[in-house]
């Protein structure tokens, strides 16, 4: 009770004027922080608490409650988050010694003006058998809470920041970039929780709701965060920072000395929505601030067009300094992402050719569509956040940096998206399927899996349907399902019911299965056709017939034969296109079923090419180079570039004559 | 400048010599390129990817081939590894000759077919070159580490690659000259020299580096101006690429002319037959020269 009039007292005293920022909620608030931190810099650490709203929306009363310890995930080595991924992050590895190792440690929980609930915190471990994982924790109520009934708790907490290797913690510099930084929790859904542990691969699962966050720091620091800052306060040695952000699925905040903050304004165009974009930006990457508003403008307009309307008016793009780049960069959070940092310099670019900017910070806001907005469960479907965001991007890319240049022009050679998530696929197409748990897709697999597979699946469901059908594909799911929790079945249902026809084969045999397809011209095989000659036929009937040319006159009659195979195990419909000697052309149209198939032609002019799927409607074939066959040989195209390579080897010999 | 202009003069007209560095470097190089040019005329030569090619390059193709052949990556790597140990050895054997004759050329007028005497210098010669070789491989890299500062390390890195180089050819000069053995004692005991002479050997090799730097950027802009879309053009394009090879030929001839007829004009006294020998220790011989 007296907490209950403190917490009276503090709201009338609080320095927030706590405005809102949507009229009606978007989504179903279930799960709302109030959240407040001080940092410690040189704890390295969060001294921390919230209170939380959390409400049932179910049919059935909740006996437990259980939420992510996320940070528990960088605690010590025997975390299922260290032994999945032996400490490896991208390029870089988790650093020994104490000050490198974060947890989250919970002082007290209690329902507020009631039961404190700490000494009933239990660890469990649903993901695996391991004992020593600490990510997850239940907590059993006495009373349930009821179907429709809302339970307010409050929590008091301790967040030692590991050394940044993977996504969240503090840097060199006094760089800090806060993310799964509070206990937060799980989904209630079909009965249960989901709430699962913290893997290398996934992070995100989790109910929308208003989120406010009061962050205190000492004033040399300048803040960001994933909300709309409201109020600033300062004492002599702190700044405190007041955040409010409604309808979004998590909270997360940055602290630098070194940023420099710059605001950008977009207009998405056929509305009179606003956003104001900030980007915190590392020293020496204000250079890039063009590059960047030209790209974040493109890029808020394409998604409109494309998926539908980014709710929020605002976006903090964080550009992290050298050596955050690989560890915290390349991130995605509700209206907040982190992008490229060095690998976006103009240095970088210009030496590699990569259009990695745009890459990253496509990639990245649009996670804001698939996982922040239609929230899907990156644990169990990592395709639907990490696939669907990369298709995002990819066409985001191929309009922006052009068709076959998405990449960039890597060392003078053009490099698109699909050139990239082709050559991740190609060589192990089959190392599993796509809507699988993430900690279950074997490591070597989860590129293709999670990224490049659904990027080439869902390019060719849009070669399939076509652009404009496959928009509005795209426009319902995102109707439907955006503030929801979509599964891979519900895509496919909206596919099915947009498309009005069952597309179950494709989806059956390329996300549910692992089928292949290589669609492979075979022999073309031209023989002079010689017809009986005589009188056929009676009375006024008859005719002469027969009498060929000779061979190699444009009138030459002939008899051929085009082999085509599908060296796969898959089946996909396709065109095939048969050249003849004469300019003439015919169309077939293949079930594309495995195995070979024979095409004759009898009384025809010389075959003189084949094309399979000219259109390039299959991105899944195994491999395009043999996608055709011409009867005569051309090497002046090969001769190009393999007479280039001999003068570049007759160089580099020169330059070893001046060592020798 | 008289030395400048007239190794010029003796590069460009030994037209012998420069074919034959240039056939050289043409052989050396054939056969990595033709087996990459046969296997992919084996695998792409009846389908509409030269074609496409013509237009556009697409890395794509490439990687689907090494995909569904691992046996021709594998073949290219050993062809690359092959192809490294014949250019290390056709260097060397240019290398020698070319400094050979030079060496004989300045003694007066040599008799015989040039191309055995240049085999017979190159066979004289290949060991101790090749040890020479040896040591400029090692000083270069070790020079090169500044670099991993950043580009600042230049500052330090581009004077002492320079020095490596200029003593690298002081050095043979002084062992054709000589015929002698000990290839570490002379590599290293003509740095004294090489250091005294510094600035005239910078000057004399930059009006080289820059006429070589000329070349290419003429094959830049040559390059960057012709897109090769068709056989003829390609043709053109094969041509002007030769000639940068055989003119880069012609460029090391000129060093190694320019260099000999310096060494001459400013070489110490005759190297005594018992020479103190000062061997410096490995870090003090590399001095900054700046
Ligand atoms: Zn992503």
């Amino acid at each position: 009770m007296i907490e209950r009039v403190f917490l009276l007292f503090w709201t009338l005293t609080c320095p927030i004027l706590a405005q809102v920022l949507f009229e009606k909620p978007l989504s179903p608030r279930i799960a709302n922080y109030d959240l407040k931190a001080v940092l410690l810099p040189d704890a390295k650490a969060i001294d921390g608490s919230w209170t939380l709203r959390w409400q049932n929306r179910s049919e059935t009363p909740v006996t437990e409650l259980q939420f992510h310890l996320y940070l528990n995930a960088f605690k010590n080595e025997k975390s299922t988050f260290l032994t999945e991924s032996g400490g490896r992050h991208r390029a870089g590895t988790y650093e020994k010694g104490e000050i490198n190792w974060g947890y989250v440690d919970i002082r007290r929980i209690n329902i507020v003006g009631g039961e404190d609930l700490t000494d009933k915190i239990e660890y469990i471990h649903p993901d695996d058998d391991n004992a020593d994982d600490q990510t997850v924790i239940r907590i059993p109520l006495s009373k349930p809470v009821e179907p429709g009934a809302e339970i307010e708790l409050s929590c008091e907490f301790y967040s030692k920041l590991p050394r940044a290797y993977a996504r969240t913690g503090f840097g060199d510099d006094d760089f800090y970039f806060i993310g799964q930084w509070f206990p937060k929790i799980g989904v209630w859904q079909n009965n249960n929780w989901n709430c699962h542990q913290f893997h290398s691969n996934s992070e995100f699962f989790a109910d929308f709701g208003v989120y406010t966050m009061e962050l205190t720091v000492p004033k040399r620091f300048v803040v960001g965060a994933n909300a709309v800052l409201q109020n600033k306060t300062s004492t002599d040695s702190t700044d405190t920072y007041f955040y409010r952000q409604e309808d979004v699925i998590d909270a997360v905040w940055t602290a630098y000395p070194d940023y420099t903050e710059i605001k950008q304004e977009v207009n998405i165009r056929g509305t009179n929505h606003k956003i104001e974009v900030t980007y915190l930006l590392a020293p020496d990457r204000e250079a890039l601030k063009e590059r960047y508003f030209l790209a974040v403008d493109s890029m808020f307009n394409y998604y409109q067009e494309w998926f539908g309307s980014y709710p929020y008016s605002n976006l903090t793009i964080v550009d992290p300094p050298v050596g955050s780049e690989m560890t915290v960069g390349g991130m995605e959070y509700p209206t907040l992402i982190t992008t490229g940092g060095f690998f976006s310099s103009k240095m970088a670019t210009e030496l590699l050719g990569l259009n990695w900017l745009e890459v990253v910070t496509f990639h990245e806001f649009a996670h804001n569509y698939f996982q922040s907005l239609v929230a899907t469960n990156e644990f169990e479907e990592p395709w639907l956040d990490e696939g669907f965001t990369s298709y995002a991007e990819h066409r985001a890319l191929e309009r922006f940096c052009g068709e076959t240049t998405g990449y960039g022009n890597v060392l003078g050679m053009p490099f698109s998206s699909l050139d990239y998530h082709r050559m991740s696929y190609i060589p192990n197409p089959r190392g599993g399927t796509m809507p699988t748990k993430a900690w279950e897709i074997p490591t070597n697999f989860y590129q293709t899996a999670a990224y490049s597979k659904p990027v080439l699946v869902l390019t060719t469901l849009e070669r399939l349907l076509g652009t404009t059908m496959m928009n509005q594909v795209m426009r319902t799911y995102f109707e439907n399902w955006h503030f929801g929790h979509p599964r891979t079945e519900d895509f496919i249902a909206v596919v099915n019911q947009v498309a009005g026809r069952d597309l179950s084969w494709f989806f059956n045999q390329y996300v549910y299965g692992d089928q292949t397809i290589d669609l492979h011209a075979g022999s073309i095989i031209n023989t002079n056709f010689i017809p009986d000659e005589g009188w056929f036929g009676d009375g006024s009937e008859m005719q002469f017939s027969g009498g060929n040319k000779e061979e190699g006159s444009d009138s030459t009659i002939y008899r051929a034969k085009v082999r085509v195979y599908n060296d796969g195990t898959g089946t996909f419909p396709t065109d095939i296109v048969i050249h003849f000697a004469n300019g003439d052309s015919t169309v077939k149209q293949w079930d594309g079923s495995s195995g070979l198939i024979v095409y004759e032609f009898h009384n025809t002019p010389k075959v003189t090419s084949v094309a399979i799927d000219p259109l390039r409607k299959n991105l899944l074939d195994l491999n395009f180079s043999n996608n055709t066959r011409n009867v005569e040989a051309q090497s002046a195209g090969i001769s190009r570039y393999t007479l280039r390579f001999l003068f570049w080897l007759e160089y580099v010999l020169q330059f070893v004559m001046s060592l020798f | 400048m008289n030395i400048i202009l007239k190794s010029f003069k003796q590069a460009f007209s030994f037209y012998k010599l420069y074919f034959l560095v240039w056939f050289l470097s043409l052989l050396a190089a054939w056969p990595l390129f033709s087996a990459i040019q046969n296997a992919l005329a084996g695998n792409l030569g009846m389908t509409n990817v030269p074609g496409e090619w013509l237009q556009n390059f697409n890395l794509g193709y490439l990687f689907e081939i090494a995909v569904n052949q691992p046996s021709l990556a594998w073949m290219t790597t050993q062809g690359v590894r092959a192809t490294a140990i014949v250019f290390v050895l056709v260097a060397v054997l240019t290398s020698a000759g070319t400094f050979g004759i030079f060496r004989e050329l300045s003694k007066g007028p040599v008799d015989g077919r040039f191309l055995a005497n240049f085999l017979r210098l190159s066979g004289t010669f290949f060991g101790r070159f090749f040890r020479i070789g040896l040591w400029v491989v090692t000083c270069v890299l070790l020079a090169l580490l500044p670099l991993m500062a950043g580009s600042i390390g230049a500052i330090i890195a581009v004077p002492l690659v320079s020095f490596i180089l200029i003593n690298a050819d002081v050095t043979r000069i002084r062992v054709v000259e000589n015929g002698e053995k000990g290839m570490t004692r002379h590599f290293f005991t003509t740095m004294p020299f090489v250091l005294r002479n510094l600035g005239v050997f910078i000057g004399y090799y930059l009006v080289s580096v820059v006429t070589i730097a000329l070349g290419l950027g003429l094959y830049r802009l040559l390059d960057n101006f012709i897109t090769p879309a068709s056989v003829s053009l390609i043709f053109l394009m094969v041509m002007i690429q030769q000639s940068l090879i055989l003119f880069r030929s012609t460029m090391r001839i000129q060093i190694i002319s320019m260099a000999t007829m310096l060494y001459d004009k400013r070489k110490p006294l005759p190297v005594p037959e018992e020479p103190v020998i000062q061997l410096p220790t490995n870090d003090s011989t590399l001095p900054n020269p700046a």
